[in-house]
């Protein structure tokens, strides 16, 4: 079954000026458990492709059905409810609270959603210790290494278990030990969650490990192939 | 985990932090101390006033308080002072004679109201004798003793048991006059009350005015609280003929006093706070340019506007309250000390009755005053910026 269903997006910038079609009639699905990478230059689009997959950006025209629903259609508030609950981000920054601790930061959407605090502890052990961080549970992000933020930060991304992962060139910042330590974890999650990940990326590291690479192309879709 | 967050956010940048917190530190106190200052002044005169001259309630003859007329006794006055004492709440009942009179010595003469009270029952009322400098409180043992001010023996060039002449007009319409001796010397801080004052034993001054009643009826009682309703109380209780006022009443520009110095006490706080209040915006704006980023991926990830623009209002809270309670509490151990060894006042002011040193006591409403104003300004202050940061789209987060 799709997780997710892309329908005729559009994305223009500029309108009333000088428009320019950062996503141009786009058709997508991705299906439950996918490891998708999205491939493209600079300015190509897929950023904004997946602002408008994670809902935070609205499309010109078109759909994006998440588990069958229009998401598109939502409201502000709703959106925002419905990315807390369904959606998880990873971003090339890491974008960690550097007030938190690791721990706190990967319960952080929990606290959003108010689950159970007895909860939350268990699933904030379980995530750092399948990320090998358990040690640095009680660091700020300060005291961490790029790639142990970014393992924090995909640890955050899966905390309150969502239907899927988008994550922006979230080995951009990293070394090919961090790149690779990172790959293996968000395999591992993918299979032992089952969570969908989509992310964004010039590294060619990534995209052999993608088992689905889409090529994106002055705002359209030019290959997608599965392994 | 909001209170926490706001904390740890707080001092991010510790330097910004403490410059505020010490502004608002010192604000807050000097406010405090201030304002504790101002009211016990406006209280020690509306205190020293009502303990001076009115008490807590007066009995009149309806239009004496417009023309103060000798003639306008008050009809039956043991009648009404039996009535007056059968209200619980009244303490101490005395009788006064009051009328304008010219105080004379060989030096000089000058002119003064003269008033007439029973010893026994007006000590228990007034607390004249605590003043006395010289001499003691219309002494029995000397013919015809009068007290006044050490200014008024200055002015008369009198001493203790110097003769002093006393000249009033009569019920009858005559002047007639009267030798008194000098009993006692006062110098109270009240100095319109020094400077006008002169006072005899009301037999005297009932024989040498030939009044039969008294024109007024002084009380105390016994809760303050209930002023207003031992006033009705015994209002009900007479006729028409008579009137009751309250010390609020009879004192109308002290308590104007004091409400002036209520509002300038609530102006002054608002500046203060007002003043912490921009710095406080420019830091919030500050906060919000400085953590788009962050709020965006907040908003990205799920929080709320709503809870962008809390996040942000409670830092300002968390920052503001640490500021004011530890303000205030500098404030209130100020206000502590100065009780003990007083602040000196500006010698001048003693002409409007206020005293040279002053003993502020700490008020807890002034306390609340400062807290809510803060709160509110607070809350209106940082809205603006918390209102930006709630504006954040959650893209900023991405690239572009």
């Amino acid at each position: 079954m799709n997780v997710i269903e892309i329908k005729n997006l559009r994305k223009i910038y500029n309108e009333k000026t000088v428009p320019v079609n950062a996503v141009n009639d786009v058709s997508l699905s991705f299906k439950a458990k996918e490891f998708t990478a999205i491939v493209g230059a600079s300015g190509s689009g897929k950023t904004t492709l997946l602002n408008l997959i994670g809902g935070i950006d609205t499309p010109t025209s078109g759909n994006v059905f998440i588990n069958g629903k229009n998401v598109s259609e939502l409201s502000e508030n709703k959106m925002t409810q419905f990315r807390r609950d369904n959606i998880g981000f990873v971003f090339q920054q890491y974008n960690l609270l550097p007030v938190l601790t690791a721990k706190e930061n990967v319960e952080f959407i929990m606290e959003l959603q108010k689950k159970p605090k007895e909860e939350r502890e268990k699933r904030v052990t379980v995530l750092l210790t399948e990320i090998g961080l358990a040690d640095k549970i009680n660091e700020r992000p300060a005291k961490l290494s790029g790639g142990q933020q970014q393992r924090v930060a995909v640890a955050r991304a899966l905390a309150h278990k969502p239907t899927f992962v988008i994550a922006d060139e979230p080995t951009a910042n990293l070394d090919s030990k961090s790149t690779a330590d990172l790959l293996n974890i968000m395999e591992e999650l993918n299979q032992k969650e089952g969570t969908t990940f989509i992310f964004s990326t010039h590294d060619q590291r990534v995209v052999d490990r993608a088992k689905r690479v889409i090529v994106f192309e002055d705002g359209k879709v030019i290959s997608d192939t599965s392994k | 985990m909001t209170t926490k967050l706001a904390w740890r956010n707080i001092w991010r940048n510790k330097t910004r932090t403490t410059v505020f917190l010490l502004a608002a530190f010192f604000g807050f106190a000097m406010a405090l101390f201030t304002l504790n200052l101002m009211k016990s002044i406006s209280q020690q005169r509306l205190d020293d006033a009502k303990n001076l001259q009115t008490s807590d309630l007066q009995i009149h003859k309806m239009g004496f308080q417009d023309d103060k007329d000798i003639t306008l006794f008050i009809p039956n006055a043991e009648n009404v002072i039996q009535k007056v004492k059968e209200n619980a709440n009244v303490d101490v009942v005395a009788k006064r004679i009051s009328t304008n009179a010219v105080a004379a010595s060989p030096e000089n003469s000058i002119g003064c109201e003269i008033k007439g009270v029973e010893p026994t029952t007006e000590r228990e009322i007034s607390v004249v004798q605590d003043f006395l400098v010289e001499g003691s409180y219309l002494s029995t043992d000397m013919r015809m003793p009068i007290l006044i001010s050490k200014k008024t023996a200055d002015k008369l060039k009198l001493k203790l048991k110097s003769k002093i002449i006393i000249t009033l007009k009569n019920t009858q319409e005559e002047i007639v006059g009267g030798s008194f001796r000098v009993a006692g010397i006062f110098a109270t801080p009240s100095t319109p009350f020094d400077e006008n004052t002169v006072i005899v034993n009301y037999t005297d001054l009932q024989e040498l005015g030939s009044i039969s009643e008294p024109q007024e009826i002084a009380i105390k009682i016994k809760d303050p609280t209930k002023l207003i309703e031992t006033q009705s109380g015994i209002q009900e209780t007479l006729s028409a003929e008579y009137e009751v006022n309250n010390w609020k009443e009879l004192l109308p520009e002290l308590n104007a006093f004091d409400a002036f110095i209520n509002m300038v006490g609530v102006l002054f706080t608002i500046i203060v706070i007002l003043g912490l209040g921009f710095s406080l915006m420019n830091i919030m704006n500050m906060i919000v340019q400085e953590r788009t980023h962050e709020i965006g991926m907040l908003r990205a990830i799920g929080q709320s506007k709503f809870k962008v623009f809390s996040m942000l209002l409670n830092e300002a809270g968390v920052l503001m309250m640490i500021g004011a309670v530890s303000g205030i509490l500098f404030g209130y151990v100020l206000t502590l000390i100065a009780s003990k060894v007083g602040v000196p006042i500006s010698s001048g002011l003693d002409m409007l009755g206020i005293r040279p040193v002053m003993y502020p006591k700490l008020n807890p409403e002034i306390i609340i005053m400062v807290i809510v104003i803060a709160k509110i300004l607070t809350v209106a202050i940082a809205s603006i910026p918390a209102y930006r940061a709630m504006r954040i789209k959650p893209n900023a987060v991405l690239r572009d």
